[in-house]
């Protein structure tokens, strides 16, 4: 006689799911969720992910790491571009932020989502940012 | 004298009505709370009150006026609270979840981080250091 092998609840299916996703096209996606789904399988970070003319919804605060890029992207409903951006008070750790790496943004829109990262990234944020009501490139 | 609530270590219990004023010994996702109270638009989370709370991000936390905390545990920083502050580049802070009049009693925070006006950031950075 064998034990059962435990099932995964539907929630739990449809959460590896999307983390297992590379591509994501002419979607909404909430922030927040992918994030806590990527934890519950023990990755830290959302990666190497594409996101085509998509909308991106917080509220979050994404932590931009290495290899991610913005193309062509409306990073936010702001008139002052510093409005969106965070400066982290420690470089070793950030907590409550959503972190993200080698993705590409493609013709996105954020909506309530900031971002913070190096002081290089913040500088090229503030530089190339596009916002809605003017997309970074 | 009185008896701290920490830690918390009863069993998880999800808080069902995210409208509430007062939540005691729950467990509450942020973002959720926001989205409940605001649905997609921006808003300020006003006076609530949370004791004995579990607080779940991942989020930062707009700290504003009349916010108090009690007998908090903020997190996991490695002992340096410095990993959960923020500072905003800008005069406001999108993406956050901003709280005003709110007081968090005995409760523990997890993946949250911390912005605000610069003075109450200082305040934050000062906890444990005294």
């Amino acid at each position: 006689m064998t034990d059962e092998t435990p099932k995964m609840s539907a929630e739990e299916t449809a959460g590896r799911a999307m983390v297992a996703r590379t591509t994501f096209e002419k979607e909404a996606v909430w922030l927040p969720m992918l994030a806590v789904q990527h934890w519950n399988v023990g990755e830290m970070a959302i990666k190497d992910k594409t996101f085509t003319d998509c909308v991106i919804e917080g509220p979050a605060v994404m932590a931009v790491m290495n290899g991610t890029t913005f193309d062509s992207c409306a990073m936010g409903a702001a008139t002052d571009v510093k409005t969106l951006l965070y400066r982290p008070v420690s470089q070793d750790k950030m907590a409550g932020v959503i972190g993200v790496s080698n993705c590409r943004f493609v013709r996105c829109r954020f909506v309530q989502v900031g971002f913070t990262g190096s002081d290089e990234l913040i500088a090229e944020l503030e530089a190339g940012v596009q916002t809605a009501s003017g997309a970074a490139s | 004298m009185t008896t701290s609530r920490l830690p918390i270590n009863r069993e998880v219990r999800v808080a069902q009505d995210l409208t509430a004023t007062v939540f005691k010994d729950l467990d509450v996702n942020l973002f959720d709370l926001h989205i409940a109270a605001h649905g997609a638009a921006l808003g300020v989370l006003t006076g609530r009150t949370f004791r004995g709370c579990r607080l779940q991000g991942p989020a930062i936390m707009l700290v504003s006026a009349g916010v108090r905390f009690t007998d908090c545990n903020f997190g996991e920083p490695d002992g340096v609270m410095e990993n959960l502050v923020l500072r905003p580049a800008g005069a406001r802070a999108l993406g956050t979840i901003p709280f005003r009049d709110t007081l968090f009693d005995g409760c523990e925070f997890y993946n949250v981080g911390f912005t605000g006006p610069e003075d109450i950031l200082n305040t934050l950075l000062a906890v444990g250091k005294n």
